[in-house]
């Protein structure tokens, strides 16, 4: 108990910021009525993800247009697919990530989660770059017909729930 | 929760209307009573939102007649002890009282102490548990002692008498002995010393980074002394301490400052350097005075094969550098081994400044061939939308991970691999920061805003300028951006706001809050303001109105201190337009652009009445419509249309005109007279709250476009949709809204008659990458 305590009182201990840095990404999270599908788009600062894929897999993985296609894709499969998980009334289903493109400083990634019924209530883990970055700080907006709902997942809470009732 | 509100809204519209129904049916006389408003027109000036003009600030936003500002001089004698990363100053600071009042007690700024083991700071965000943890941040969090990064101040006093004070975490109050009065001097000293902190493992802006291959570090040390607080008409003394976020409010004065380092040691820093002949070499001197006349490329003053020699040194000697500044507001230098450094000369309105680099050879060969280049760029342009660069030099030092400004000299990001490769981004981004960071000599060193208050004032005004400065280096530097054509910036064009506008409102702040209180810094205080003063510029005001108010903005506030006010009525005071719409939209709200056409009508001109001409003119009290000229529009689609009338002109579908025509017209005139053919009434609605000019471009059959804008005035009695009625002489086959994109319209499924098939991103990328 006193050492529960302890942590909930130190965790908030995070580093400070330098100038011009902000660790953040946004994913829009979007129910397609026709596909029955969950549509991710996330977006992503690439040299935090880039730092990431060097510091957990590969020294050598860079991030460009030129870059080892195949390795670059493995990884993130990997990654992604692991730190952001997806429970539709109270069951959990598979994400796959389709893939990205760049668009300046920031990558665009992917992701579906296919056949999924109409629901009630969404949880939603993302914790991407939250393993390199503490203060990283994940934006989920969820579109679901019609109604957007977000979720802002930092300081060790990455996952939340949300309700969309009729 | 929206949708249950407005159900409950049409509940009780239909409910309250039949109410009162009944009650007029039941008492026709009695009185019923709406509720009043205050003013909400998106166009009533900001009375509220301002303060009141007075003699320190005049209405026109320029300083007025009782302007002041108080000054701090700095004497320092400072040692860096290399070998144990710790910092030592002693320093002599006299504060000029140039304002109206006494003083009681001096407010010094101890930015360090936001590092003490018992910063408050480290306890300002909430929290929750983190199921994992790095086992590093583990340890560093959980099992060793914190970091001792604070001042220890160990001596405040005037004259050998020590002076009574009391420290309030980061700022310390110095008691006097009796209250400095108007017009004033008062000097004092303050001993210090504190350990230097890893910038790279804290991410802080000061600090040093260890080169574990060589054993050498590389210091850019700031916010390392005892710094006066500002006192002026607005805040009194500034009393909010440094969190982190919201960064400093400084007075300006004249610095002689004197660093002690290791005697192998390559410095510079902000002010000129007094015995650049003590601590260069013979061969850095010669090439210093060649670099003086070198305006097209740098020349190196320590070479990289000098630096890496330099590393192996570990001189146990010491040299003194010397350095003077005067009007600057801070002070900053960067000292190491493993400098190599390059200069080259270039000529503003006139005056020669040298443009500087200093970087470890771990920043080459991107920092060579770029980094000075780009210092000098920036000066130049910047000088151009401002001011003439009143310094004598601008330094960029690479510095891993930073982005981070002082007078004179700024630390940059952007660091090859190994191998000496880089990518685009890692290439664009060095770019980019330098200029930013050289740019914020502008903003605010020398147009000093309050930053602790106020982030956009620097920042989103110098990410606005950073923008024209990039686009403009990739005009003097084609080769340096090839392939593309234009500089590819990250901030600044509209559409790449739209992200963040469009987003949740519960997690966006207004522009106008303070740095430490909102949720995404980087587009409150950067993104968002650069965005709208770009659309200021490109599409509100055009470049001449812009460009003449912001450079007023900038020349009446060099030197000197603004707020947001003193910006806002420049602005206008110079352009003579009102902007109050646009300041409280964009920057008092958290409201987006959305426009759209709701609706698009086709009229026939015709000589019968119709009915609803008829019920016009019933209202006025005509009975015979023979008796006036008059002509009728049909709407095709309705049931009075008649399908014949479509390929005639309106002169044949309407005889009664062509007859009015023929008796008050010569054929000369008639010949001048447009002849339109097509009728149109279109309605464009806007879902968004704020309001923007209607940017419209019409396409007709032939091909050709027209585009009108209308100003931004169509919104200011009917804030959700406005019509416009158009006679043309060429079938109108397509209506768009903002063609180019130019308002941060937030969606553009309504921006498009006919509408457009929409584009949905992810369904696109799925059926892009399947073929």
């Amino acid at each position: 108990m006193k050492y529960k305590l302890l942590l909930l009182f130190l965790i908030g201990l995070t580093s400070f910021k330098a100038n011009h840095k902000f660790y953040v990404s946004v994913t829009e999270v979007k129910y397609n009525q026709k596909d029955k599908s969950l549509q991710m788009i996330s977006r992503i600062f690439v040299d935090d993800l880039e730092d990431l894929l060097q510091k957990r897999y590969d020294k050598t993985i860079v991030l460009s247009k030129n870059e080892d296609k195949r390795k670059v894709t493995g990884y993130l499969k990997k990654y992604l697919e692991q730190k952001i998980t997806v429970e539709v009334d109270g069951k959990t289903y598979k994400v796959n990530y389709l893939g990205k493109e760049y668009e300046n400083d920031t990558a665009i990634l992917y992701l579906e989660v296919p056949e999924v019924p109409q629901f009630t209530s969404i949880k939603i883990q993302n914790a991407v770059l939250a393993d390199l970055f503490p203060e990283q700080k994940n934006l989920v907006h969820v579109e679901y017909r019609g109604e957007i709902k977000s979720m802002v997942l930092a300081d060790g809470k990455l996952e939340d729930v949300l309700n969309f009732n009729d | 929760m929206r949708k249950i509100k407005s159900t409950l809204l049409v509940c009780f519209l239909i409910f309250s209307a039949g109410v009162f129904a009944q009650d007029e049916a039941a008492a026709p006389k009695e009185e019923t009573s709406q509720t009043g408003h205050t003013n909400q027109n998106k166009f009533r000036q900001l009375y509220q939102e301002f303060s009141t003009p007075n003699q320190y600030r005049t209405g026109a936003g320029a300083p007025g007649e009782a302007y002041y500002q108080n000054q701090a001089d700095y004497k320092m004698d400072i040692e860096l002890d290399d070998k144990n990363q710790k910092l030592s100053g002693y320093e002599t600071i006299t504060y000029h009282n140039n304002s109206p009042d006494a003083l009681e007690y001096l407010w010094v700024q101890l930015d360090q102490n936001i590092r003490s083991k018992n910063s408050e700071a480290k306890l300002k965000d909430g929290s929750g548990v983190s199921a994992v943890t790095q086992s590093s941040s583990f340890v560093n969090d959980y099992m060793e002692e914190p970091f001792d990064g604070g001042f220890h101040i160990e001596e405040v006093s005037k004259d050998g008498k020590a002076l009574p004070y009391t420290i309030n975490f980061t700022m310390m109050r110095v008691d006097l002995p009796q209250p400095l009065k108007a017009g004033e001097s008062f000097s004092f000293n303050i001993k210090w010393w504190y350990n230097v902190n890893n910038h790279v493992t804290d991410r802080a802006r000061s600090g040093y980074e260890h080169f574990p291959e060589d054993g050498n570090n590389v210091y850019v040390i700031a916010q390392f002394f005892p710094r006066m607080g500002v006192y002026n008409d607005v805040e009194g003394w500034q009393n909010m301490q440094f969190w982190g976020s919201g960064e400093f409010a400084l007075p300006f004065g004249n610095y002689e400052v004197n660093i002690t380092v290791p005697a192998d040691h390559i410095l510079d820093g902000t002010g000129e350097i007094q015995n650049r002949k003590d601590v260069y070499s013979k061969d850095m001197m010669k090439r210093y005075e060649q670099a003086k006349k070198s305006y097209d490329k740098p020349v190196v003053i320590v070479t990289q094969a000098e630096a890496e020699a330099a590393e192996k040194g570990f001189s146990d000697k010491k040299k003194t550098w010397k350095l003077k500044a005067e009007m600057v507001r801070d002070f900053a230098f960067a000292t190491s081994r493993k400098f190599v450094v390059d200069m080259m000369a270039v000529k503003v309105m006139g005056k020669d400044i040298m443009a500087e680099s200093l970087y470890p050879k771990e920043g080459n060969p991107l920092w060579g061939d770029y980094s000075t280049k780009v210092v000098a760029s920036t000066i130049k342009s910047y000088s151009n939308h401002t001011f003439q660069y009143p310094y004598h030099k601008a330094i960029s030092v690479h510095a891993k991970n930073q982005g981070m400004e002082y007078p004179m000299i700024c630390w940059n990001y952007g660091r090859p691999e190994k191998d000496g490769t880089y990518s685009d981004r890692v290439k664009y981004g060095m770019m980019s920061v330098i200029i930013h960071e050289v740019g914020h000599n502008f903003f605010p060193m020398i147009v000093n805003s309050d930053e602790r208050q106020w982030g956009w004032m620097d920042e989103g005004i110098n990410t606005f300028v950073q923008y024209m400065a990039e686009q403009e280096f990739g005009q003097e530097y084609p080769e340096a951006i090839s392939p593309n054509d234009a500089y590819p910036s990250r901030r600044g064009i509209p559409s790449k706001i739209v992200p963040y506008m469009k987003g949740d409102q519960s997690y966006i702040a207004p522009i106008m809050s303070n740095p430490e209180n909102v949720y995404q810094l980087g587009n409150n205080a950067y993104g968002k303001p650069a965005t709208a003063l770009n659309i200021l510029r490109e599409t509100v005001m055009g470049h001449d109105l812009f460009d003449y108010s912001f450079q007023t903005y900038s020349h009446r506030w060099m030197f000197k201190h603004p707020t947001p006010e003193d910006f806002f009525r420049t602005m206008e005071d110079a352009s003579g337009v009102d902007l109050d719409w646009f300041w409280r939209g964009w920057f008092y709200g958290t409201d987006y652009v959305d426009i759209g056409i709701k609706e698009v009508k086709k009229f026939q001109v015709t000589d019968k009445v119709t009915k609803e001409g008829q019920a016009m003119l019933d209202r006025y009290g005509v009975t015979d419509p023979s008796s006036i000229d008059a002509v009728y529009v049909v709407e095709e689609g309705s049931e009075e249309y008649n399908a014949d009338l479509k390929d005639k002109s309106p002169l044949e579908n309407s005889p009664k005109l062509n007859e009015y025509l023929m008796d008050n017209f010569t054929p000369e005139e008639r010949a001048k007279l447009k002849n339109p053919k097509y009728f149109y009434q279109v309605t464009f609605n806007k879902p968004g709250g704020l309001v923007m000019p209607l940017i419209v471009e019409y396409t007709y059959a032939d091909g050709s476009t027209k585009n009108v804008t209308y100003p931004v005035q169509v919104w200011r009695k009917n804030d959700k949709e406005v019509s416009k009625a158009i006679a043309s002489d060429k079938e109108i086959t397509k209506i768009v809204v903002d063609p180019n994109l130019e308002t941060a319209d937030v969606n553009l499924d309504n921006n498009s008659w006919p509408q457009n098939a929409k584009e949905d991103k992810f369904e696109k990328f799925k059926n892009d990458t399947d073929n």
